[in-house]
């Protein structure tokens, strides 16, 4: 009994071993990236495989040669929804954190507007888009418009939640000392409210990109989202799927500024 | 003229329809530069009149004045250590300790020689350009205590400040606040649950009963300083402790007897 109980407990030793090293891997970004590859492997062997129709859906082979060749196409369209989705995203910043200051600072408008307010964030934005086409026609600041609705209302939410969330004992302790409500409110509530402004942020990225898409749909000559609508036209599907991938990396991109931006801002909550 | 004086304080809060009563009817008298503890069981008050003599909190009726004159909101001449540090996070420790005198518009760079001796009484001195979540409960309530020096009050106020403390911190900054208590000399009204805490420090304790909230004790310390960690071992230390504690039972006591229908407490010390 006794060898053969040595050998099988070495033989767990080394598989908790071999354990170990795997749960390490699973750790690093290889395993991610790994995974990330299969999937693309995987794509372009069913593709190749069955003979799929492009049409139907092209090999990642295709589409990243397509980028490879008409990069510069790409880049036309990308930049007017890259340029007019931030555009539509700071009026929607600057807006939002102005509502939200006026409503948490003053008791009569926010009692008269916060009603308000509410039944607007509620309208599903998208459904505006045409009504915002007959107002400002189809030049760019109809699409602005879009990017702006979709983008307002998170960032009148976290930031307004933000000035109300002033710790209690801060607030106490300050009070102890003598300060002012306009002292609280720059000492306190500003600082407080800038974490829960970036999250707000980040929530709007993600709609202004959607939103100027959507824009892009309903009218335009140009953009990433008018060449997806070009391209289903021409039942280029390895254009579209290009135009897509574009669009993810500005999104991804701008998502994860906002991420840097905030570790360099909010320095005081990094390292927790 | 007594330094800090309550006469007749009395504190009601109305929450939805039902009256609670903190404090009734207290009167105390504090000498400038002694120290003086506020001990007793939760809810009976110590905390509430803590608040007033910091003008957080308006009495219902009956005064309260320093040197004379009637407290109506917060003071200069006064600084306030509370159970948690409540430090800025996006501030230094440096920025901290400066913090109430931005808030009262003086000259940061006047005070900031000020804010490093005091950062050096309290042994933190190498922490100045850390920020608080660098720093450990102890350090976080050193701090405080020296943001509430940094304008030289007259009156220290603490409430509970080494109670979110673990055991052997907490008995390292009672030996810390001897020091500076005794360096800087100033007036200090300080609520603790702590008996022992109590007569290390004290030069004067008050104990509170519950219902009615009042000073069932009032027992002066005699024994010199500066305190040392030996003297707790000692009898006449611990004969107070004992006296202190025993009227601690009798006024919770007292208060459970008429708890029964009456009047709720809702203070929080």
């Amino acid at each position: 009994m006794a060898p053969s109980q040595t050998i099988s407990s070495s033989n767990s030793a080394i598989g908790s071993r071999l354990n170990t090293a795997w749960q390490g891997f699973i750790e690093t970004p290889a395993w991610p990236i790994l995974v990330s590859i299969m999937f693309v492997a995987a794509w372009e062997a069913y593709v190749r495989l069955t003979g799929l129709s492009r049409i139907i859906l092209p090999a990642p082979s295709d589409v990243f040669q397509y980028m490879y060749g008409q990069w510069a196409l790409l880049a036309e369209h990308a930049w007017p929804t890259l340029y007019q989705s931030l555009i539509g995203f700071a009026l929607a910043v600057v807006g939002g954190i102005l509502i939200a200051v006026t409503i948490t600072q003053f008791t009569t408008i926010r009692r008269g507007l916060y009603p308000l307010v509410v039944i607007f964030a509620l309208i599903p934005k998208i459904s505006v888009a045409p009504l915002l086409t007959l107002w400002f026609g189809t030049g760019d600041v109809a699409r602005v418009a879009l990017v702006f609705v979709i983008a307002f209302f998170p960032m009148v939410v976290s930031p307004a939640s933000g000035l109300m969330s002033v710790d209690r004992g801060l607030l106490m302790m300050a009070r102890s000392f003598g300060a002012s409500k306009s002292q609280i409110f720059w000492q306190l509530r500003v600082p407080t409210s800038v974490p829960y402004i970036f999250d707000g942020m980040k929530v709007a990225i993600s709609l202004a990109v959607i939103g100027i898409i959507v824009a892009e749909f309903v009218t335009s000559e140009k953009g990433l989202g008018y060449l997806i609508i070009f391209a289903t036209g021409l039942l280029n599907t390895t254009m579209m799927l290009a135009a897509i991938i574009v669009l993810s990396v500005i999104g991804l991109g701008l998502y994860f500024m906002l991420e840097w931006l905030e570790k360099l801002v909010v320095y005081w909550r990094t390292s927790d | 003229m007594p330094h800090i004086a309550l006469s007749n304080v009395t504190k009601e809060y109305l929450t939805g329809r039902r009256r609670t009563v903190a404090v009734t009817n207290f009167s105390l008298e504090v000498e400038r530069g002694s120290f003086v503890s506020l001990v007793g069981p939760s809810g009976c008050g110590k905390s509430t009149l803590l608040s007033m003599v910091a003008g957080l909190l308006e009495p219902s009726s009956g005064t309260i004045t320093i040197d004379g004159r009637l407290v109506a909101g917060p003071n200069e001449h006064i600084g306030t250590v509370f159970q948690d540090s409540h430090l800025l996070p996006w501030h230094t420790v440096l920025r901290n300790v400066l913090f109430p005198v931005k808030l009262r518009r003086k000259n940061l760079r006047e005070f900031e020689p000020q804010a490093r001796e005091l950062l050096k009484l309290t042994g933190i001195e190498g922490f100045a350009k850390h920020y608080p979540h660098e720093l450990s409960g102890g350090m976080r309530q050193r701090v405080a205590i020296c943001r509430a020096l940094i304008l030289s009050p007259d009156i220290l106020l603490m409430d509970e400040p080494f109670s979110a403390l673990d055991a052997m911190t907490r008995e390292e900054m009672t030996h810390e606040l001897q020091r500076i208590w005794s360096s800087y000399g100033k007036t200090v009204l300080f609520v603790t649950h702590s008996v022992r805490e109590a007569v290390f420090l004290s030069d004067r304790i008050v104990v509170m009963g519950l219902n009615p909230n009042r000073i069932i004790h009032d027992v002066r310390v005699s024994l010199e300083r500066p305190r040392t960690a030996k003297m707790e071992t000692q009898s006449r230390f611990n004969l107070i402790v004992d006296e202190i504690r025993e009227s601690i039972a009798q006024g919770r006591k007292h208060g459970a007897t008429q708890n029964d229908g009456a009047i709720r407490i809702a203070a929080s010390g």
